[in-house]
């Protein structure tokens, strides 16, 4: 398994490394797989399987750490601007959110609920002292 | 949901949670970047209203646009599976 890129501010023990099979909740009930990757999202971090699927982290079944989170402050223009034009071209080579545990609708849930975040933690920040 | 989170743990499960966003329901994609948009566009007006936060406003129309690019494409693809 290739472990998630490391990002400073947020510290993620787990999983270990030996750590590949999971089992977590899918639209059935529980299903397994074996994870080839895990990946950091714009809020959360992804379990991407050996056969394509994607599992958000909190969606994983068992006895962990709790999952942390990134800060929507946390991540560059640059980074949200590759995730932006990743998400037009999907949606332009007509991918579609409605597939099940795909990439597509994986990362178009994180960058809505990135965009969510973002925006109202912009508009519930205390004014500029500077600014008056 | 795999996972219980204490509160205060994860205080922006709480809010993405009640706003629907965490595991949005399959039919749902197109409606929520609509949501969206609408939130940008009214961050991007109180961003108008300020001389300052360039830097922000040219961000955020850069998400608008990309939101735009989204919805058309999703509903395109609504289109084309319903005619056939």
């Amino acid at each position: 398994m290739r472990p998630t890129e490391k990002q400073p501010d947020v510290p993620a023990k787990w999983p270990s490394e030996e750590v590949q099979v999971i089992t977590f909740t899918s639209r059935g009930g529980s299903a397994m797989g074996v994870v080839k990757e895990v990946r950091w999202g714009l809020v959360w971090r992804d379990f991407i399987l050996e056969d394509g699927r994607v599992i958000p982290e909190h969606r994983i079944l068992g006895d962990h750490e709790s999952p942390v989170w990134r800060k929507a402050q946390d991540i560059s223009q640059a980074e949200r601007e590759v995730w932006e034009r990743r998400l037009v071209s999907m949606a332009d080579a007509g991918l579609d959110p409605r597939d099940e545990e795909q990439p597509f609708r994986a990362e178009l849930n994180q960058y809505l609920a990135y965009t969510y975040l973002r925006f109202r933690e912009a508009r519930h920040e205390p004014p500029d002292p500077k600014c008056k | 949901m795999g996972k219980a989170y204490q509160s205060g743990e994860q205080p922006n499960w709480t809010l993405l949670s009640e706003a629907g966003l965490v595991d949005i329901p399959i039919e749902e994609f197109l409606e929520r970047v609509k949501e969206a948009k609408k939130a940008v566009v009214n961050r991007l007006g109180e961003l108008l209203e300020s001389t300052t936060d360039i830097e922000e406003r040219a961000s955020a129309a850069h998400s608008l646009a990309t939101l735009k690019k989204l919805e058309i494409a999703l509903q395109r693809k609504e289109s084309s599976d319903s005619t056939d």
